[in-house]
């Protein structure tokens, strides 16, 4: 659709200004990371990297982040695994129940964060199931779980019944159907949905403060870094986020743009 | 007899499937939720537990002059976010689905990067620019707006508001997107054929068919402003109180786990009610599934 | 290049007639098949011969590709036996079949290449790699596709990837290939190319095929004999030429192009003739063959089929039968000209006559009177 030129001017500079106030308080940060400052006067003199320094020298901001690695590493393992399983099951189990236990995996991605994680902290109490990384991996998990399985679904949906067909038809049984066939077929989509798995288990905050044990995961350090007030390093590491999140979405975004 | 015993694996094999793909979604959040909501009907008692049946987390729910007030403030904030994300993702949406090619895909970029973000560092920088001493209050001073800085910006509701709503805004965004991407371009072209010239395509086409998208967008960006609260506790202050912090604090300070489960039940009920109304709306329109 | 010499097997050797024909390799008997409440097959009781090409003839939903898949193993009948060499095969999976499916749109696999597509039956087999590899190019030259082995699927054209298939099942020797409109979506001169392509192809390798189609041109050219298929029941078996000349039914009659059908009632019946008597008046009609039709009753009420060709105009007295009317249209169609002619008869139907066309032209206007006859053996009743 094409629009005449005032509205689409118009749509442009409302798209703008939208940016400005998405982008501007993180361009605040990115440019004030390279200088030093005293209250809001900045130091316009002091420009440098001083704070990557310092960030770099924050050993608890390391193990947050080598946490937060481990914790999204076990997610997306575990969040394929059990969305590809889940898939399967949905398309080819054939059971008259695949509709409720869709809508049993769905329902954490549709409940506010805050009712997941309370019921799972609550559960795991009575269940007596210490909280650690690994419960946190159970709470990040269920919170992706409805995307790689959304993902993983709908790209096995798109599979023709008839190549697997055609595969038992020259001989093939049903692992190596599997194997030849229906693998090839969801890598793709097993990967983009990892990818996503990652990013959401990377920055997931609310869920996490509430399963964690003394662990902390890099968005709890930040949590607790900001909490005790303003340090000029924090400027530095949005800046560092922002661009290996920048990177990441870019490698999401042509993942799952189908291939030509 | 091949077949016979062919049968009994294969029964073995289905029970062996049935099982291991129950498991998951039954252990870990069907009986979750069943617990949580049975917390909600237990007592505290000395700072233990106590297992026993009771509407008491309910009643003093209800009957409390905080509380209700608090939780209708609380959900009257997240419909605005909602409402005002809608206003502000339509236009935006728009001007992505008509662009092509490259142009669209950068865009596109550039509005979901935001949603990648660190969650605690994009509050924690909007928070250094509302702040009182924060640098639009500065740009302000400095430009004559004002002549001392205006409390008015942080650690309040308002606050709280503002920091929703962008944080927020990719959610509105993308499934209304999602559904303008989806009106097939000969319903336009027919329209446009018809003599339909483009506001009447647009206001009789373009609007029913993609409104639903905006709706669940808006549902779900007042689903996660609803429970947050992160953010009310760090952008909020004192007054920013919303019901999202009283239920976390149940879970911390106030150490009350049946009271704040049961405060978090009527928080998923209201949340339930949204999204069925919104996946009705989207039904009915035929909007994204 | 697309231009590919398709006709290449030609070359081979034609004499090579098919082995044992009588011998029966699959046999559908007494097969129910429904989908929910749907019964989608009657009873078809079929026998397939070693060695033959042939083919499952109807309308679109009557049925062939449910046959396809009850053989291939995708699907099980509700009733019926299948048999292979005289054993049972309803319970063995689709995987352990002897038999081959090329698919209705092909179904290759779009992230496999050409040969490894042709090569993926072998490979589940585990076949040796040194072996593969000679059975795959044997495979794709016999199709004609040498040198497209590193193609992707998506990078060849209608008829390409059809043969890709062709060459996917070819290449396991199955003993039955069965081929689901494997025609259907090329266009009409690639189509007729590939109808004698196959045909030769299977006199040379020797190996039945089960073809299915809704096209009764292509269903004659191919086959050695053809199975009518109707709203899940079998119509007619028998070789394109009995289908084509002693059709079983008005349904078989008018699927086989453009029958003229002759109603009336039966008359008395002499010597391997019957008389029908019409609006057009008394007409003679053979019975050879057709036992029924000589014992039924006079009066039954039945039809004449009578092919347009088979029609002389100004006719001599070695025709039985004979009308007069008037020309109501001339058409040209090229090889063929097609005449109409409205009969004298009160409430007679108007018949088609098709003449070779003559470069003077046939001397025939609208309005003119005409006379028409045909022999007896060259028309035959149809009781339903
Ligand atoms: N899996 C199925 N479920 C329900 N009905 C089916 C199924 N497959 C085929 N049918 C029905 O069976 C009939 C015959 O189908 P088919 O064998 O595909 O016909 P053909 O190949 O001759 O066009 C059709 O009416 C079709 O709707
Ligand atoms: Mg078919």
């Amino acid at each position: 659709m094409t629009f005449p030129w005032p509205v689409a001017w118009a749509l442009r500079a409302f798209a703008g200004l939208v940016l400005v106030i998405l982008y501007g308080p993180l361009a605040v940060a990115v440019v004030l990371s390279f200088f030093d400052q005293t209250g809001t006067s900045v130091d316009w003199s002091s420009f440098g990297l001083q704070w990557y320094a310092k960030l770099f020298a924050n050993r608890g901001i390391g193990e947050a982040l080598v946490n937060t690695f481990i914790v999204g590493a076990g997610t997306v393992v575990t969040s394929v695994v059990l969305g590809t399983v889940f898939a399967l099951y949905f398309q080819y189990g054939g059971s008259p129940w695949r509709g409720l236990h869709r809508a049993i995996i769905v329902t954490p991605f549709l409940l506010p964060p805050i009712v997941t994680g309370l019921s799972l902290l609550i559960f795991f109490r009575e269940v007596g199931v210490p909280r650690s990384l690994l419960t946190v991996v159970i709470g990040h998990t269920l919170l992706v779980l409805a995307l790689v399985y959304r993902t993983i679904l709908q790209r096995l949906q798109s599979l023709s019944p008839q190549l697997i067909e055609a595969s038992y038809d020259l001989g093939a049984t049903r692992a190596y159907t599997f194997r030849r066939v229906l693998l090839p077929h969801l890598a793709s989509a097993a990967v983009a949905a990892g990818v996503l798995a990652f990013a959401l288990s990377f920055d997931e905050t609310l869920i996490t403060l509430l399963v964690t044990g003394s662990d902390n995961t890099l968005p709890l350090r930040l949590w607790a870094m900001v909490r005790t007030g303003f340090t000029p390093d924090m400027n530095a590491l949005i800046t560092l986020i922002l661009a290996a999140t920048a990177a990441l979405s870019v490698a999401v975004i042509s993942l799952v743009r189908p291939q030509p | 007899m091949q077949t016979v015993k062919h049968r009994w694996k294969d029964r073995l094999q289905r029970v062996l499937i049935t099982t291991l793909v129950w498991t998951p979604p039954i252990g870990l959040i069907v009986l979750p939720l069943a617990g949580f909501l049975a917390y909600s009907f237990f007592a505290l008692d000395n700072g233990e537990i106590v297992h026993r049946f009771t509407f008491g987390n309910y009643i003093r729910f209800f009957s409390d002059a905080v509380f209700v007030p608090q939780f209708l403030r609380t959900c009257l904030l997240a419909a605005g976010v909602g409402v005002i994300t809608l206003l502000a993702a339509y236009p935006v949406a728009l001007l992505l689905w008509s662009l092509e090619g490259r142009a669209k895909h950068l865009m596109l970029v550039l509005f979901v990067i935001p949603l990648l973000m660190s969650y605690i560092l994009k509050i924690f920088s909007i928070r250094a620019i509302l702040g009182g001493r924060g640098y639009l209050n500065t740009l302000l001073m400095a430009a004559g707006v004002i002549t001392e800085p205006t409390p008015f910006l942080l650690f309040n509701l308002t606050a709280v508001f503002l920091t929703l709503s962008i944080i927020l805004f990719p959610f509105t965004l993308l499934p209304l997107f999602v559904t303008l991407e989806r009106i097939p371009k000969a319903l336009i072209q027919a329209s446009s054929d018809l003599g339909g010239a483009g506001w009447l395509t647009f206001r009789r086409v373009v609007l029913p068919l993609s409104w639903p998208g905006g709706v669940i967008g808006a549902s779900f960006t007042f689903v996660l402003a609803l429970g947050d609260f992160v953010t009310p506790q760090m952008v909020g202050g004192p007054t920013g109180l919303t019901f999202g912090r009283i239920v976390y604090s149940q879970f911390g300070l106030a150490y009350n786990w049946p009271f704040g489960s049961a405060l978090a039940v009527i928080l998923m009920a209201a949340v339930l009610a949204v999204l069925a109304l919104a996946a009705r709306i989207g039904r009915s329109q035929g909007g994204p599934p | 290049m697309g231009a590919i010499d398709i006709t290449a097997p030609a070359a081979a050797n034609q004499r090579q007639a098919p082995l044992s024909m009588s011998r029966p390799l699959l046999v559908l008997e007494g097969i129910e098949k429904g989908f929910g409440g749907a019964q989608v097959l009657h009873g078809i009781d079929l026998t397939i011969n070693d060695g033959e090409f042939l083919t499952v003839l109807g309308a679109s939903g009557s049925g062939k590709t449910t046959v396809l898949r009850l053989i291939g193993g995708f699907t099980e009948p509700s009733a019926g036996r299948i048999l292979f060499e005289g054993a049972d095969i309803v319970s063995v999976p689709a995987y352990r079949r002897p038999v081959n499916t090329v698919f209705q749109d092909y179904a290759l696999f779009p992230h496999l290449t050409v040969a490894g597509n042709v090569a993926y039956g072998l490979e589940a087999r585990g076949t040796a790699r040194d072996v593969l590899r000679p059975k795959v190019a044997e495979a794709l030259e016999r199709v004609a596709l040498k040198g497209f082995d590193a193609r992707y699927p998506s990078q060849l054209s209608g008829g390409q990837r059809q043969r890709v298939a062709l060459a996917r099942a070819l290449v396991l020797e199955p003993r039955l290939i069965l081929l689901d409109e494997p025609l259907g979506a090329l266009d009409a001169a690639l189509r007729r190319q590939m109808q004698v392509f196959l045909k030769q192809l299977q006199r040379e390798i020797r190996t039945t095929f089960l073809l299915v189609t809704h096209d009764q041109e292509e269903a004659i050219v191919m086959s050695d004999r053809i199975c009518v298929l109707d709203a899940g029941r079998i119509a007619q078996i028998g070789t394109p030429h009995e289908l084509y000349y002693r059709p079983a039914s008005e349904y078989i009659a008018r699927f086989f192009g453009d029958n003229n059908l002759i109603e009336g009632r039966l008359g008395p019946s002499a010597a391997a003739v019957r008389f029908v008597e019409t609006a057009a008046g008394r007409l003679m009609v053979s019975t050879k063959d057709q036992s029924d039709v000589a014992e039924a009753p006079t009066g039954t009420p039945v039809k004449i089929a009578l092919r347009p060709e088979a029609i002389q105009v100004a006719p001599g007295s070695e025709f039985e039968n004979h009308l007069s009317g008037t020309i109501r249209d001339v058409t040209f169609a090229g090889a063929i000209s097609q005449i109409v002619i409205q009969p004298s008869g009160e409430t007679a139907r108007p018949l088609t006559i098709k003449l070779a066309s003559r470069a003077a032209g046939l001397g025939l206007s609208r309005g003119q009177p005409i006379s028409a006859g045909w022999r007896s053996a060259d028309c035959r009743i149809l009781l339903r």
